[in-house]
């Protein structure tokens, strides 16, 4: 009697255990983003995560997923690209994006979100990233109806989601699990309540909506950015 | 007894006296009912009564639950209060104070508008203090005493407190997690910011579970049947609601579903508790847990009895004061003996933190145990069932309610004083029943007070004056008062004097306060005191020896807790009466019940065994031969886009009006697809087609080899050839697809037909694989058809904006089909990129290719991502690629080699035309064979300028080389940065290790036609990107003398001009496609000029073509 109830305290505590640290992979390990991405300012400026940890972020494949399931609330072909972000040939996502994995893997704005520009060298050309020049913000407007037409389309649900998902990956089974049962419905509210607050986390709201507000430049990382970029726009506007 | 339900049925409708609570409970059930209809009936017009802001279609129906719940809660007090339920009283006064906290809490959030939450809390804090004074009235009138006892569970009584800690639970996590519940159901979640309805609707959920519970726990007879007449409301409502204003299914399945369970459930418990006697031995799930968590308290975390503590023990002797009511004097009588006492504190302070025990003042108490010592000075340690009367009694309130919010304010009221036991009055708290049960007392014990004696100030005090206290016999009066009243009096029954103090190990005494000596306490909570102290006394030591070893031993404390056997209730029933109909039948049928379950639990282990292993299958066929294996290899796309093989023989059979020539019984021969001479084409698959068994299901689809396997043949009738590499030149991929597309809005398009097809042929010997079993014909019959079809209506959908009858054989328009698969709103985009036609390429010496611009604009300088993306036209989609097998073919085509020239070649005049080819071609089309150059390109033009610079594998920009540009216009930047996230997440960067497949990130818009090294060029024809030119020799013409108008999908070869015959319309039944150079993408213009070699002499070109015949 005495062993048996033993077993099962034992058992009861490593069950805990694992599904604690389970839910703590799932959605709070935060690994930093590849060196490939934080070893240069500009990538860093392009695609770097920018303090936005504190944002909930688009879960990765959901925002791989949306422009190709909502095509009908896109203005034409070219997915990000043609709600007027700037996109290098060869990345994986327009300026502005950072993916890094806090948990699941996420999607957040950065400051290229709304300070870079592309020039293009011609028509049918890809363009040519650059830092905004002064008084020059891009309209992400677009991008955020974008967002909340997909979220209040009956179609933003798990089963048209994972549609398009399963063409591009094999999500495991937790990772689906926790995709359909916890993400796409929170996603979904999310969006609908406010996508600025899902791409970015307060303090860059706060920039976004009045650019006086400059609590996010306060953060190191992003005062070392702000420089960056200041000496960007020197280089390109003369 | 079990009553019978139309007994209950009867009291129901002729309900006798009740109580006047139950009447408040009732008369509030009707207000709730009318309530819940109202909502139920009239959601929007509810709605807009409460100000509530937009309500949804969806927010509609989650009133309409909200309104379903209410209604269910009316029904449970109706029904509960005419049948006069002291039970469900209680468990309404429990449930109804909460709802205004949790509905502040949600008000606060956001969660709920304030309308409602104010609306809820009125009526049901109302209600509960409406109630509350019935009762009260009640208990002034003698009725209630002690409330309802916990009861021993008959089954019923369990199922319902089952089903009630399920609602409990369901409601909870409705309450925190209201999108976790809508994606479990599948509800779809209303598309406007809003109050979530839901929530409240799990908020009720709770409530009737938490009146099911306790409803379940205590002495409530009868409350089973209203619990059966509410779910089977509830389930009714919900189904005239999903049949009238489409209450969303899933929502409806569930809700009848836990109800009509529910009530399946109670009722089979009811009718076995009519047949077996109505006690199921168990005790309620409430009560045990409670006792659970007290012995956790007193064992584990403090190792100390939590009440009643430590104390000094004394004997004493107690006499009657013979007072004048015969009853009362009766019960004194008994009470006469020895007594033994133990004087302390009421709560055990011991274990808490400081803070807390400062702040809670000490409450005197009195536990004594009366009894008739059998030799003078007798301690008795243990309790005699039915003989020893245990009283417990504390000072600080005469209700254990007064008691505790007297303790937790401080200890100002009733009279408490902390500092010395003989100025309290101790109460006994609990209601106790005497002469033989026909009279409800209230005990207290009262102290001589002797005023002269000083009023302690502190703790050593106050010990000091018990201790002159039983130095001088001091007494203690034993008072009982008639309940029902405050007004009557408490009247001395009986006085116990002090004897002496003795020492004892505490541990081993233990009061219970049970029956003993004629005096009967009872009341819930004297029931739940039966499950509790029990359980507390194993968990502790039993000794102080026991105790002081386990002090600083938690890990002990825990094992014990664990280990301990629930002890068994006091007074608990102890047998249950089985009565011989159960008995018998439960016996008889054991046997054969115990062998048919194992028979079904082994074949349904069997079973899925079976289907696990079939449906897990996933086995393509593969060869030997390299060459052989890219032609009839997989690369994975089966499991994507395949189509069974028995469907896929029957199509041409049951839909020969689509084919090209309406002719069955070729298989898809007619589309250019190549069968191996001697095989049945209606059987056999072409070359370019793989095949996989996928989840027990035999697949097949196309492969690299549909497009890139081509044939020749001497002369119109002779053997056909065919060469592993070859561009298919013959094969019309786009009527094939157009087929596909089409066949699927045919009304034969079923399974029914399908499966008669496959009846009429799979007998056939010819047949590459066995007849379809039952399971797989299931799936066609259920799954698979279906299935097919909608996945090739999406296709023909999502393809639509290409017009592949423009393809013709031997062509394919490469690049829109990306923007198909990334779902482009193709609607928007720019005419001159809707159309890309271009020759299906050769692919020999890709090793030599490596770093060159490869496709026909070059837009792409990685050989792997090159054909990883070709790959997705054969349904090699990222998750289901298979690597292994794609790297094998990727690693055959490295070094394949176009076969050499079969037919006769002018040696002298090949060797003359090797200088021209190297002044004219060698600068962009390189070396005739591999290494074409000698490293890979650096840039995407040749920047180089020089005569002999090596230019092959570069760009020439379109207004130079001058071709038809609607191939390059089709590929857009836009498609370009796009396919960068093709193979997303296949990346060393995040986590994925293996080299191959990577994410693409080579794909570049240019700006013209790459540069083609010329290997196996005769059999390359017709030439150009788009095919527009039929052989080399017209291609060495300017664009003027090329041929208007040809035909294409002939492979009968022409060693005259270098290309297949193109000036025939029709042979051999098969007609060609009508090639016109003047339609878009066609244009035949470009590459020609002098630097072209188009003006060179007869003779030279003859040289010249002869010599490129030897590539």
């Amino acid at each position: 009697m005495k062993m048996r109830m033993m077993k099962i305290l034992v058992a009861v505590v490593l069950l805990a255990t694992l599904s604690g640290v389970l839910a703590w992979c799932e959605f709070y390990r935060v690994v930093d983003q590849p060196a490939s991405i934080t070893s240069n300012q500009r990538d860093n400026y392009f695609y770097g995560s920018v303090s936005s940890s504190r944002a909930s972020g688009l879960p990765y494949w959901i925002w791989l997923a949306m422009p190709r399931l909502f095509p009908e609330y896109m203005p034409g072909p070219g997915g990000y690209a043609a709600l007027g972000m700037s996109w290098e040939e060869g990345k994986e996502m327009p300026a502005g994006f950072a993916k890094q994995r806090i948990g699941y893997v996420r999607v957040t704005g950065n400051c290229a979100l709304c300070h870079a520009i592309s020039r293009s060298s011609g028509q049918d050309r890809a363009p040519t990233i650059l830092t905004a020049s002064k008084g020059h913000t891009t309209d992400i407007r677009p991008l955020l109806a974008f967002y909340t037409n997909c979220a209040k389309d009956p179609r933003f649900n798990a089963d048209e989601l994972f549609s398009e998902i399963n063409t591009d990956t094999n999500l495991s089974l937790l990772d689906s699990l926790v995709y359909r049962y916890v993400l796409i419905p929170r996603i979904r509210k999310e969006l609908i309540d406010d996508p600025a607050s899902v791409l970015f986390d307060p303090a860059l709201r706060d920039h976004a909506r009045d650019p006086r507000a400059d609590a996010p430049l306060s953060d190191p990382q992003a005062t070392a950015l702000k420089a960056w970029m200041q000496e960007q726009m020197k280089s390109t506007t003369q | 007894m079990t009553p019978s339900l139309a007994a209950m049925l009867r009291r129901l409708l002729k309900p006798g006296k009740r109580t006047r609570s139950a009447g408040s409970v009732e008369y509030f059930g009707w207000l709730d009912l009318g309530l819940g209809c109202i909502i139920l009936i009239a959601p929007l017009l509810s709605a807009s009564l409460l100000h509530l802001p937009a309500v949804s279609i969806q927010g509609a129906n989650y009133l309409r639950l909200v309104g379903i719940l209410v209604a269910a809660l009316g029904m449970l007090y109706v029904v509960s209060g005419r049948l006069n339920l002291e039970g469900f009283t209680v468990a309404s006064l429990l449930d109804r104070p909460l709802v205004p906290l949790i509905m502040a809490v949600l008000w606060s959030m956001g969660i709920l508008p304030g309308s409602i939450a104010i609306a809820f809390s009125i009526s049901d804090f109302g209600g509960f203090l409406w109630t509350a004074f019935a009762w009260r009235d009640d208990l002034l009138h003698g009725e209630n005493i002690g409330g309802p006892g916990l009861c021993w569970q008959s089954r019923a009584a369990r199922s319902v407190e089952l089903f009630g800690w399920f609602c409990v639970s369901a409601g909870f996590i409705t309450l925190v997690a209201p999108l976790f519940v809508e994606t479990l159901l599948n509800l779809s979640t209303p598309s406007i910011p809003g109050p979530d309805y839901l929530q409240l609707a799990g908020l009720l959920m709770g409530g009737v579970g938490m009146l099911f519970v306790v409803g379940g726990s205590l002495k409530t007879d009868g409350f089973a049947f209203a619990s059966l007449l509410t779910r089977l409301f509830v389930a009714i409502v919900v189904v005239i609601l999903w049949w009238k204003v489409q209450f969303p299914a899933s929502l409806t399945l569930a809700l009848s579903l836990l109800n009509v369970g529910g009530l399946v459930w109670t009722l089979s418990a009811w009718r076995k508790d009519a047949l077996c006697g109505d006690s199921s031995g168990q005790i309620p799930l409430f009560a045990r847990w409670t006792a659970g968590f007290i012995a956790f308290v007193s064992g584990v975390t403090r190792n100390a009895r939590t009440f009643h503590p430590d104390g000094r023990v004394f004997l004493g002797a107690v006499r009657s004061l013979h007072p004048t009511d015969a009853s009362l004097a009766e019960a004194a009588d008994r009470l006469s003996g020895a007594v033994l006492m133990r004087i302390g504190m009421g709560v055990m302070k011991r274990g808490m933190p400081r803070w807390l025990a400062d702040s809670i003042p000490d409450a005197p108490s009195i536990a004594s145990r009366f009894f008739t010592a059998s030799n003078a000075g007798e301690i008795r340690l243990q309790r005699r069932p039915g003989e020893d009367l245990d009283l417990l009694a504390t000072a600080g309130g005469d209700r254990l309610w007064k008691l505790l919010v007297n303790l937790s304010t401080g200890g100002r009221m009733y009279g408490l004083h902390q500092f010395d036991y003989f100025q309290n009055v101790f109460s006994a708290d609990m209601p106790y029943r005497i002469d033989e049960g026909k009279l409800d007392v209230w005990v207290r014990l009262t102290p001589d007070w002797d005023q002269n004696l000083g009023a302690p100030q502190n703790g050593s005090d106050r010990e000091q004056k018990l201790t002159d206290a039983v130095a001088r016999h001091a007494v203690i009066r034993i008072e009982v008062q008639r309940a029902g009243s405050a007004a009557e009096p408490f009247v001395p029954i009986a006085e116990i004097r002090f004897e002496q103090e003795i020492e004892i190990d505490q541990e081993a005494l233990h009061f219970e306060p049970v029956a003993g000596r004629g005096f009967q306490p009872h009341g819930f909570l004297t029931d739940l005191r039966k499950v509790v102290y029990p359980a507390s006394v194993q968990c502790r030591a039993h000794s102080r020896a026991q105790r002081n070893e386990r002090q600083h031993n938690i890990l002990e404390r825990l094992s014990e807790y664990f280990s301990e056997i629930p002890a068994a209730p006091l007074e608990a029933e102890s047998t249950i009466a089985i009565s011989p109909l159960c008995a018998g039948s439960s016996q008889k049928r054991k046997r054969w019940v115990s062998f048919a379950c194992f028979a079904v639990s082994a074949a349904l282990i069997l079973s899925v065994l079976y289907l696990a292993a079939r449906f897990t299958r996933n086995l393509p066929v593969d060869y030997a031969d390299d060459a052989m294996f890219f032609e009839r290899g997989s690369t994975g796309g089966e499991r994507m886009d395949g189509i069974p093989y028995w469907i896929w023989v029957t199509l041409p059979e049951i839909f020969p009006e689509y084919l090209p020539d309406k002719k069955s019984g070729q298989g898809y021969s007619v589309f250019g697809l190549i069968y191996e001479a001697g095989n049945d084409p209606r059987y056999a698959l072409p070359l370019g087609m793989s095949r996989r068994n996928v989840s027990g299901l035999d697949v097949v689809y196309l492969n690299c080899a549909a497009c890139h396997t081509g044939t020749y043949r001497d002369a119109p009738g002779s053997q056909q050839r065919w060469v592993p590499g070859m561009p298919a030149h013959q094969f019309d991929l786009g009527a094939w697809g157009k087929f596909l597309t089409t066949i699927p809005k045919d009304q034969k398009f079923t399974p029914q037909r399908i499966l008669d097809q496959i009846d009429a042929m799979q007998n056939d010997p010819h047949r590459l694989v066995p007849k379809p079993d039952l399971i797989d014909r299931l799936i066609f019959r259920y799954y698979a058809v279906y299935l097919m079809r909608d996945k090739l209506l999406v296709l023909g959908q999502r393809l639509s904006f290409i017009d592949n009858s423009t393809w013709g054989p031997g062509r394919v328009d490469t690049f829109n089909a990306p923007k198909a698969l990334l779902n482009f709103p193709m609607e928007h985009a720019d005419a001159k990129e809707l159309m890309g036609n271009c020759d299906f390429p050769s692919v020999w010496n890709q090793g030599a290719r490596k770093g060159m611009h490869l496709h026909w604009d070059g837009n792409n300088t990685s050989v792997d991502e090159r054909n990883l993306s070709a790959a997705f036209g054969t349904g090699a989609y990222p998750p289901i690629l298979d690597t292994d097998r794609v790297l094998r073919m990727a690693k055959y085509l490295e070094t394949a080699q176009p076969p050499a020239y079969p037919y006769p070649i002018d040696s002298a005049l090949a060797a003359q035309g090797q200088p021209i080819f190297e002044q004219y071609c060698a600068r962009c089309h390189g070396k005739p064979h591999p290494p074409f150059r000698r490293q890979p390109p650096d840039s995407v033009e040749c920047s180089n300028t020089a005569r002999d610079a090596e230019c092959v594998g570069t760009v020439v920009p379109i207004d130079k080389i001058g071709t038809d540009p609607s191939r390059l216009n089709s590929y857009t930047w836009l498609l370009a940065v796009n396919q960068s996230t093709l193979y997303a997440g296949f990346e060393k960067d995040w986590g994925f290790d293996a080299p191959y497949p990577q994410r693409f990130h080579s794909f570049k818009k240019t700006d013209g036609y790459a540069n083609m090294p010329l290997d196996g060029i005769w059999l390359r024809a017709p030439y150009l990107h788009n095919g527009s030119v039929p052989n080399l020799r017209e291609l060495l013409e300017p664009s003027s003398a090329r041929t208007k108008i040809f035909y294409r999908g002939n492979d009968v070869f022409d060693p005259q001009n270098v290309g297949f015959i193109a000036n025939i319309a029709a042979q051999g039944g098969r007609e060609f496609f009508r090639f016109d150079t003047s339609q878009r993408g066609n244009g035949n213009q470009g590459h020609e000029g002098t630097a072209y070699g188009t003006a060179l002499s007869a003779n030279e070109k003859r040289a010249l073509l002869e010599y490129l015949k030897t590539f």
